[in-house]
């Protein structure tokens, strides 16, 4: 018995099997985030069963891949608004997603170009943040491409198949207001990390004060005044505070 | 408006600002307090992505406002002390829930 456990132990980790688990172990650190992801986009669903054109309605679910974009997308189009505000409404929301993806430039510079491109297809606040998680951590680039691949793919399938279920059941299905907080808890618990250095701190400390700015005062370019302040504020802390 | 055209361009715009430095990133070597400045930003949009739908739902009154507040900060309390996302959320819930709802309970 002894001795088969041994040889068990002992058993070569091939690079396929440690691509598979480094895969499952993104899928599994993203499922509780799609969990709490469900409530908005059931949120997301209803709104493209409230549109004329549903088809098109529900391609931005994967075509633009961000709940809050495709959902003032959507509202603009039923406001009637033109197209050049229709689309920067959308743009807007998405700007932070070239500071995702420059953040995680370096750690891609040595991939395919089909790795890449597959990669930024499926980059959002969830998956760039549980990324930077696991680049903190030892690893080798191929473990670390499969975790965010095994991350990404499950928000991106779990995320589309929520919406389009929500949209199939249109106004037959009634989204529980009580669980709206979930999706932020879910980027709460991303954001702890980063809380943990002063520059971190002192971002997160900025940002607040101007979502409630920008709450209070309708403004739509909210997200990148707070990416913009955060970023200066953070870097000003850590020249205060050199390690 | 044509619905498809809104929502294409869009998507190419996204994919665009997704793909854009992934793509130069083999040419270019940002300095060192570009990436130290472009974490930080990261941070800053899921601070905010995490205030501005919290508002959203404190705006329906103030039991609401007590409930969202206090579910946020026992999330965080809770994200602190390192436990896992699922009972972030699930104490984060109950908690914004138990506190909205207790003025019914009570009276």
């Amino acid at each position: 018995m002894t001795a088969l456990l041994v040889v068990r132990g002992a058993a070569p980790s091939t690079p396929a099997r440690r691509r598979g688990g480094e895969a499952r172990r993104g899928a599994t650190d993203m499922l509780p985030m799609l969990v709490g992801y469900a409530p908005f986009a059931a949120v997301v669903g209803a709104a493209v069963a409230a549109q004329d054109e549903r088809l098109a309605a529900w391609a931005g679910t994967w075509l633009i891949y961000g709940g809050a974009a495709q959902l003032a997308v959507l509202g603009a189009v039923g406001s009637g608004s033109g197209l050049a505000v229709t689309v920067a409404a959308g743009m807007v929301i998405n700007a932070r997603l070239l500071v995702y993806s420059a953040a995680l430039a370096p750690h891609w510079r040595t991939e395919r170009r089909w790795a890449r491109m597959l990669a930024a297809a499926l980059l959002t606040d969830a998956v760039w943040a549980l990324a930077l998680r696991r680049y903190s951590e030892p690893g080798t680039a191929s473990q670390r491409r499969w975790y965010y691949f095994g991350a990404a793919l499950t928000l991106w399938s779990g995320w589309v198949t929520m919406v389009t279920t929500a949209a199939i059941l249109g106004d037959r299905f009634e989204v529980d207001l009580g669980l709206g907080l979930a999706a932020p808890l879910c980027l709460l618990f991303l954001v702890v990390p980063a809380l943990r250095t002063p520059g971190g701190r002192a971002s997160a400390a900025v940002a607040v004060p101007v979502a409630i700015g920008a709450a209070v005062m309708a403004v739509d370019a909210g997200l990148v005044a707070a990416v913009a302040a955060g970023s200066v504020a953070g870097l000003l802390m850590e020249r205060r505070n050199p390690r | 408006m044509n619905t498809w055209l809104a929502i294409v361009l869009v998507g190419l715009g996204s994919y665009a600002l997704r793909l854009a430095p992934l793509l130069v990133a083999q040419q270019f070597t940002w300095p060192d307090p570009v990436d130290r400045g472009l974490r930080h930003a990261g941070t800053a949009a899921l601070v905010y992505l995490v205030v501005a739908p919290a508002l959203g739902e404190a705006r329906v009154g103030w039991p609401q406002a007590a409930g969202v507040a206090a579910g946020i900060l026992i999330g965080l309390a809770l994200a602190l002390r390192g436990h896992r996302a699922v009972s972030v959320v699930a104490a984060g819930l109950v908690t914004a829930w138990l506190v909205t709802s207790a003025p019914g309970l009570v009276g």
